[in-house]
Parts: C-alpha cells; structure tokens; sequence
C-alpha cells in the first residue's frame, strides 16, 4: 500500500480547557493540491504547526509519507513549508537567508538558489537585506526557501497574504504547477475563490473540528445545489423556512435552502401569506464561499 | 558535519549583527580608557589589592591584569550576555525557529551550534582585550621584568606568556557567564531580561561569597574563580585546577537546564 503524504487521525491540542483542535483527521493523497479552510481561530495553523513538528499534540497521530514529525526532523526529509508569514533574518539579505536555510538542509549550490530566486521573481533583489522587503516579497522568498528542498509535500498558510492582485495571480500558476512536477499541496487560505480555483480537495475547519474532508467536486454534489430565494425581507424568510423544519442559511444574495420541491412551493405559498414578496427564486449551483459559511456557521 | 555547518553560519550571523561589534568596540573602548587615563596621570595607580599593582606604570604586562580584576563585577557578564543573551531569544524576536526547525537539522545541532558561537564571541572578547591591553600598555609603558607576589622575579617576556595564561584562564569563569545568559535567552526569550538576568547573576553569587558562614565554600564559588589567575603570580589561595572543575560545573549546569527547554519547546510564533 502506498504510503499517503498526511494521514492525520483523532488529532487534539488543548490550551489549558480550550480546546483548539479536536479530533481532526485529514488525508492528503499524492498530487493533491489540498486546502485547508476555516475561520480565524478554527485551528488551521495549529494544526499545520503540528504537523511540521513544531508543536507537540495532545493526542492522535501525524504521519508524513509514513514518518512522525513528532519524532525528529527525519519525518520532514520530503515536506517543505511555513505556518503563518515565513520569517528571515533583516540583516541578511534575500540569498544569505536562502543560503542559511539550505544550509541548515545540507547545503544548497548557488545554482539551486539562483533558480528559485528567479521562479519567484526576486532574484533582482535577491542581494538586499531582507529588512527591506515588503510583505509580499518576503513571502514570496518564503516559497523560494522551501521549494529550495525540492519537497515532494508542501505545507504552506496563507500564502497569497500580502501579495498584490498580479503577486496572488502568480502564486496561484506557481501551485497550479506544482502537482505537475510531482509536489503535493497542502495548504490552509482563507481566499475562497483560490482555494476553488486551484485545489481539487478541501477540509473545512471550524472550531477545531472537521466540518467537511474530501473532494471539492463531492462537497459541491453534497451541499452545492440548492435554492436561492430573494425577497424583500430575507430575515422574516429565513424563520419562515425554519419553521417548516428545512435548515435554511443567509448567504450571499438571498436565503439558501435545500429542500423538495413540494416543501419549496409551501414556503413560497406562506411567503405570499405573510405578505413578502419574492423577487428571485431558482435552483443554483453554490458558491464555495456560500458551502463554506453554511458549514462553518452550522456546525 | 551539520553541526559544524550550523556553528559557521551562527557565527556569520553574528558577524553580521550590530551588538555583537558594540560587545568587541566597548572590551577595546574599557581597555583604551584606563590606559589613557593611567598614562596621562602622573601618580595615578590602580587599586593594591590587585596583584602587581604598584608596577603598573612600571611595566606594560600589569595593566592587562587590572583590567581582569575590574571587569569581573560588571564588565564581564553585561558584555558576554550581550551576545549569549540574545543568541537564542533573538530568533524569537524574528519568529525565524519555527522556519529553521522545519529544515533538516534537529534542535540538538541548533542548539549546540548557538551555545558554540556564544562561546566563540566569549572567546573573541577576551582576546580582544588582551591584544588591545597588551598592546596599548606596551606602547605606554614598554615590556619590563615584574617582581610577582611572591618574590619572585620575572622577565617581560615571562611576565607576558604569564598575562596570556591569565587571560585563557579567566576565559573558564567568563564560560560560566556566558552559558548562564544561554540559558535565560532560551529560557525567557527575551533578549534584555537575560542580560538583566546574568548581571544580577553575577552579583548575587558575589553577595553570597560575602556571606559570613559561607568561608568554607568560598573556595568554590564562582567569584573565586574569576580571581584564579592570581595563582599563576604567586597569590596562594587560588587554583586553576578547582576554576577548571567549578566553572566546568556551573557551565554544565545552565546548558542541560536549556535543553530541556529547548528540546521540549512548542514553537507557536506570534
């Protein structure tokens, strides 16, 4: 049997009573690009720190290509990666800290760094002291450090986080690429339209706990078609749609409900009662954005 | 291999660093200064509990060795923490282990690499002062024979392979200073707290050897080990060998006390 880049199962971390992952499990298969999505706090970062070894778990099991990053660096040999904005030393410039890291891997030659320089557009400035580097630079030589190990797992948060809108473009070709050129992709985003765009897996984080883990194309076959009904008092529609015991979500655009056909033509009939009127009613493909609140404003 | 690879680029890192020039720039600035001063005073001197000390104008060996003397209670633990202070915490204030702990080489080898280029920059300071005290004092005061404490005399050249043995010597104390500052900038994290930490450190070990019960253990305290380069001109009392085995000790202490730290540490950035 192969062995998977990340097989996480029952993962926990406790900070004193909270708890800030629960019994999560993930499974990220090779030439996945897989992301990992969830509100501020859900536990995201947490989890990939775990992952990487940085943190140590309360409980479950981390195994990367078969490896416990629990146990030592050995179990990162063929996983690269940052949690949070990758960080450098301000007095070195760009290729001192590429060459410092891939030190710290062994030795990088000066053409390996020189390459990765150039895939992410900083070789110009690649003689500067990293203190003077925007946001957007910094992370992008974030990307360089840790495809300098030629990983075949990459673990990256936030990414696209201070990159400008041609900086987000870029990186996302850059990851769209990657699977090509055998790199698995695990990483976490709160950019919605990104993660659809380029990922072909997700698992939705919320409140430490798994909310959805699978393919995207499942998710939206689960919970992506539904009804969008626009009116002219959303809220008073939403506790209508309750009270007929369908789970209805306020989402962009309108209320959102997945229900019979019969049970819709009740609603709209009470609608009608009621005295609000519909402006908008059909059947839609949801946006991951809309899945995404509904699962992590439900669960 | 990777620790030696590691220990190269920690000291390059310090090379590249502003208090790390500011530590070297204020051992040559202290060494400077009393030899400016002593020389443009005619009856100045130095205090006479210090050995040798009224040849100081005599011969340019003497000065070398006040400078020791003066530099144990204040001098020494604020300009060694300078760096040892900062050396691991310094990486917390750039949030940069949770990207060097995702690379190929596990704590135990950065750690170790850190506690040698602590080490490495105690070892540059000393010989810093000694060359600019030698220097300076040679240039004032030329190299002259000496009458040690002892009675016995010394030529220059003697009295100066002696002052360089005083020098290796007080390099065993400074090791303690400098793994006690190791220890609170991995302990801490914080860079000013461990400088703090290792002044009163110092001084709070030299209360303790003022304590009136204490006579006994004196001998084995640290400040007693600061003054064991005495015992190479002929002051009983002191031993290089106890310094050896004492400073060994509280240096062990402080660096096992780190890693256990450092080993077991989540790193969660900020």
């Amino acid at each position: 049997m192969a062995v998977v880049p990340v097989e996480v199962r029952g993962l926990v971390k406790r900070y004193g009573d909270l708890v800030a992952v629960d019994r999560v499990d993930l499974t990220v298969e090779s030439g996945d690009i897989y992301g990992y999505l969830g509100p501020n706090g859900a536990g995201k970062t947490t989890t990939l720190r775990m992952l990487l070894g940085l943190i140590r778990r309360d409980g479950g099991s981390v195994s990367l290509y078969g490896r416990d990053p629990a146990a030592g660096v050995e179990a990162l040999e063929h996983v690269a990666g940052f949690v949070e904005s990758p960080t450098f030393y301000p007095y070195l410039t760009g290729r001192e800290n590429l060459q410092f890291y891939g030190a710290l891997d062994g030795g990088a030659d000066r053409k390996r760094i020189e390459d990765v320089l150039e895939q992410v557009g900083l070789r110009e400035r690649a003689g500067d002291a990293v203190g003077t580097y925007s946001l957007g630079m910094r992370q992008r030589l974030g990307i360089a450090s840790s495809l300098m190990r030629s990983p075949k797992l990459l673990v990256l948060d936030e990414p696209a986080n201070g990159l400008d809108p041609a900086g987000i473009r870029d990186m996302r070709t850059l990851i769209a690429g990657l699977p090509e050129r055998g790199v698995t992709v695990l990483y976490s985003s709160h950019l919605l339209a990104e993660v659809e765009e380029v990922c072909n897996r997700v698992a939705i984080v919320n409140d430490g706990r798994i909310a959805f883990e699978g393919r995207l194309d499942a998710l939206r076959a689960t919970f992506g078609a539904g009804y969008r009904i626009v009116t002219g008092d959303d809220a008073r529609t939403l506790a209508i749609v309750s009270a007929r015991g369908v789970e209805g979500h306020l989402g962009d655009g309108g209320v959102w409900l997945d229900a019979p056909q019969d049970l819709v033509d009740e609603i709209t009939v009470a609608l009608g009662r009621e005295g609000i009127p519909i402006r908008y009613l059909a059947r839609e493909q949801r946006s991951l954005e809309d899945l995404f609140f509904q699962l992590t404003e439900t669960a | 291999m990777k620790l030696l690879r590691a220990y190269g680029w920690e000291t390059r890192k310090l090379v590249r660093q502003r208090r790390t020039w500011m530590g070297l720039a204020a051992s040559v600035l202290y060494a400077l200064a009393f030899v400016i001063a002593l020389s443009l005073k005619k009856h100045a001197g130095i205090p006479p509990d210090i050995p040798l000390a009224k040849q100081v104008t005599r011969s340019g060996v003497v000065l070398p060795l006040a400078l020791l003397a003066f530099a144990t209670f204040f001098g020494a633990p604020v300009i060694s923490s300078l760096v040892a202070g900062d050396i691991v915490s310094s990486e917390d204030a750039h949030n940069t282990l949770k990207m060097i702990l995702t690379r190929s080489t596990g704590r135990g080898t950065i750690y170790s690499a850190k506690a040698l280029a602590a080490a490495t920059y105690g070892i540059m300071l000393i010989a810093v002062l000694f060359a600019v005290s030698v220097v300076a004092s040679l240039v004032s005061w030329g190299l002259h024979g000496v009458t040690l404490v002892d009675g016995r005399t010394a030529s220059g050249a003697h009295a100066l392979g002696l002052v360089a043995l005083a020098y290796l010597t007080y390099l065993l104390p400074l090791a303690v200073l400098v793994a006690v500052a190791f220890f609170l900038s991995t302990v801490t994290r914080n860079s000013a707290a461990a400088i703090v930490g290792t002044v009163i450190f110092a001084l709070a070990f030299q209360g303790v050897a003022a304590l009136p019960g204490l006579k006994g253990a004196k001998p084995y305290l640290l400040p007693q080990q600061f003054d064991a380069w005495e015992s190479l001109f002929g002051h009983g009392g002191y031993s290089i060998a106890r310094a050896a085995w004492t400073c060994t000790l509280y240096s062990l202490l402080p660096l096992v006390a780190g890693w256990a730290v450092f080993a077991r540490r989540d790193v969660a950035g900020a």
